[in-house]
């Protein structure tokens, strides 16, 4: 019983890297051009919604430096991440004595979750970065069109990257995931309804989209840890010891 | 759910990693199946099971 794939039935990566990221170019200029279509309409929105733009960006309120702070910190822990599972992939002995092998296995499925993983999360700390950027550039609305475009490209390749992700991972690994996913997107979904029903009554804060994803990247990330000590508490210490 | 995982791994002189590496699963999946902090799908309780060549009502008890 096993789901493994035979090698010939695979396309190979760089192949599929291309055809994954053309598809998330088509998708990211079909919309981005749609939306600019509408660029007249938005505008107006946006004049009647407080200056705001589909980011959410609002020119008289600067980012704060708390947010800067915490994005920054959080770009830097995307990309550490990624960094960290991809070298992990090309280096075994690496890949051991950072634990990695122990918390994903190491395996043939194992280690081909590593990559996918590591782009995974690189993607997201460029999708902040796009965000971010974007904020704190003030853009204007022309730029704004290509930055959804693009950021929703992004999204739709950590989506391909994610489905991948959902066969080879390991089986505990992905529980704690989609427990943890579940959860977050829960809590956001409330927290998105309070919000709305606060600023309805006039009292609830602005955020921008980046603001947004932010939020989710912290929640998720705390969830995730919560939920790892609760399943797997030995991924948190040392997985290398632990019960042998 | 409770199970003899550990002490089957035992009679065998495996560790973990061995079992790992037999089942395709990470380290942190046995340890987390031996300390029953994880209950394992049906196909992984299947491979379990034809691994140690017992039934899954063998390895795994369903405690109340």
């Amino acid at each position: 019983m096993t789901d493994e794939k035979p090698a010939s039935a695979r396309l190979k990566i760089p192949k599929y890297l291309i055809a994954c990221a053309f598809v998330g170019m088509l998708i990211g200029l079909a919309l981005g051009a749609s939306d600019f279509s509408f660029t007249d309409t938005l505008d107006a929105i946006r004049t009647s919604t407080a200056q705001q733009d589909m980011l959410g960006i609002d020119p008289a309120k600067p980012l704060s430096v708390f947010t800067f702070v915490c994005a920054l910190f959080m770009v830097f822990m995307c990309l550490l991440q990624g960094v960290v599972l991809i070298i992990a992939r090309l280096s075994p002995a690496f890949s051991a004595k950072v634990g990695v092998e122990a918390q994903f296995g190491d395996g043939r499925r194992g280690r081909a979750a590593l990559w996918r993983l590591g782009a995974f999360w690189l993607l997201n700390g460029a999708l902040l970065l796009l965000l971010g950027h974007a904020q704190i550039a003030r853009i204007d609305a022309d730029t704004t069109s290509i930055v959804a475009g693009l950021g929703v490209a992004m999204v739709g390749a950590s989506c391909v990257l994610a489905i991948q992700l959902w066969t080879r991972l390991d089986e505990l690994v992905r529980n704690i995931w989609v427990e943890a996913t579940a959860l977050t997107c829960g809590i956001m979904l409330g927290g998105a309804m309070l919000l709305s029903l606060l600023q309805s009554m006039g009292v609830g804060p602005q955020i921008t989209l980046f603001e947004g994803v932010l939020i989710y990247n912290y929640l998720y990330l705390v969830i995730y840890f919560l939920i790892t000590f609760i399943r797997a508490p030995a991924t948190l210490t040392d997985p290398m010891l632990e019960g042998e | 759910m409770k199970n003899r995982l550990k002490v089957l791994r035992a009679e065998r002189d495996w560790s973990q990693s061995d079992l790992a590496d037999a089942l395709d699963v990470s380290r942190q999946t046995i340890n987390a199946l031996e300390t029953g902090k994880y209950d394992p799908s049906l196909p992984l309780a299947f491979k379990i099971a034809r691994l140690f060549t017992l039934k899954i009502e063998d390895i795994f008890e369903d405690a109340p």
